[in-house]
């Protein structure tokens, strides 16, 4: 069953279990009643069954993406680190600087 | 010398420009992303919750019609449990994988916002006073840095680094565009199982609410006697079941507006919307969501009269 078909049948179970809920139970005998009961059972748990798998296609395309999504956190967090090393670098030459002139001075 | 000195400011103020934008496109898109990224897991949070009061209806109406038959129920209640709890499985999973979108684009927000002209303007000033020291130290040359001249290699070192930066924001967006396509395409996806599952339940319970709170007293009082108070809950369950239109409503608007988001993306890439565009799908999408969560909660506070 592909996706379109699957949201077609969710609607037509939903549409379903709302006319089974409208309905009245009054005047039904027990054993009508038990399988009106067991009828919206049945929907309501075809319904879950449904929406679970729906989601289920979707987390597991999420999962075999995650690795791409974890590379590229790792990518953007290298770029962040060679931004600090560089204004590092940068510091550092004039910290450098600054020490070097002051040992000249006292030699 | 003015010439060369006056073409490398133009360059440089002209490369300071195209990187100022760089900059606050990824600041842009980080802060869509991360809140887009965070309306998901909410909106899964709220289609967790929307089950579970759907299994309890269901599970409380059942035992009413179906009184005494203790089989039926005990059956009914273990095989719908155990899907609920596959869902909340689900639903966690979605929110680990959900997270790490937040997560990326945390690390984006982050590296535009890492402050890199003041500093480097700071450190380019500190060496020329320790070039002119040096100078000085060795006797050997006497170079004088004025107080302007520093400020100015400052001011060039600082637009140099914060080109630097947007170059490196501008360069990250354009390789990961790709990855951030499919995971909006995946998520709006999700948020229209989510919308599909909040929108039934909300009109299932509205119409739940409306039957058996609102039009069944209203009508059974009246027939007994016109001048009977209507019971305690019968004027919030009228506001309850006026309300969920309006919240079910905000959901669809949510599924639409992450079906925007997505073409946003795509028109973004393609050069036609700015990453100003996105923000505010964004806003709108935890806008939508937060009206839908706040009316479900409002639903299921116990009411007090």
């Amino acid at each position: 069953m592909n996706e379109a078909d699957k949201d077609a049948t969710l609607d037509n179970l939903r549409e379903m279990l709302f006319k089974v809920a409208k309905s009245s139970t009054e005047g039904l005998t027990g054993a009508q009643r038990d399988r009106r009961v067991a009828q919206r059972v049945a929907i309501s748990r075809a319904i879950m069954k449904l929406e679970n798998q729906a989601l289920a296609t979707i987390v597991t395309a999420l999962g075999v993406r995650a690795v791409d999504v974890q590379e590229n956190i790792d990518e953007t967090e290298d770029e962040l680190h060679g931004v600090t090393d560089t204004l590092n670098i940068i510091r550092t030459v004039a910290r450098a600087m600054s020490s070097i002139a002051r040992i000249a001075a006292i030699v | 010398m003015g010439r060369i000195l006056v073409v490398v400011c133009c360059y440089v103020l002209l490369a300071g420009c195209g990187s100022t934008k760089g900059l606050r496109q990824g600041a842009e898109v980080s802060e869509a992303g991360k809140a887009y990224a965070t309306a998901m897991q909410s909106v899964a949070d709220f289609a967790l919750a929307k089950r579970i009061s759907f299994l309890g209806t269901q599970l409380a109406q059942e035992r009413l019609e179906a009184p005494g038959n203790a089989k039926t129920l005990k059956a009914s209640l273990a095989s719908r449990v155990e899907l609920g709890r596959e869902y909340a499985i689900l639903i966690g999973t979605f929110k680990v994988q959900s997270k790490l979108l937040w997560d990326y684009f945390d690390a984006l927000d982050k590296l535009v916002k890492e402050p890199v002209s003041e500093p480097t303007a700071t450190a380019a000033k500190e060496f020329a006073d320790g070039f002119a020291a040096i100078g000085k130290a060795f006797g050997k040359a006497n170079i004088h840095v004025s107080p302007d001249q520093k400020t100015a290699l400052g001011g060039l070192a600082g637009s140099i680094a914060t080109a630097y930066h947007g170059k490196v924001v501008s360069e990250l967006l354009r390789n990961d565009a790709q990855m951030i396509g499919e995971q909006l395409e995946l998520q709006k996806l999700a948020l229209h199982q989510f919308a599909g599952s909040i929108v039934f339940v909300a009109k299932f319970e509205q119409n739940d609410t409306y039957n058996k709170k609102v039009l069944e007293p209203y009508l059974a009082e009246a027939g007994k006697d016109p001048k009977a108070a209507l019971p305690s809950d019968w004027e919030p369950s009228l506001a309850i079941s006026i309300r969920d239109v309006a919240s079910a409503q905000e959901v669809e608007n949510a599924k639409s507006t992450a079906k925007k988001m997505q073409s946003v993306w795509k028109d973004y890439l393609a050069g036609t919307s700015k990453s100003g565009d996105l923000l505010g799908e964004a806003t709108l999408l935890n806008g939508a969501l937060t009206y839908a969560k706040n009316a479900h909660e409002a639903r299921h506070m116990p009411v007090t009269q």
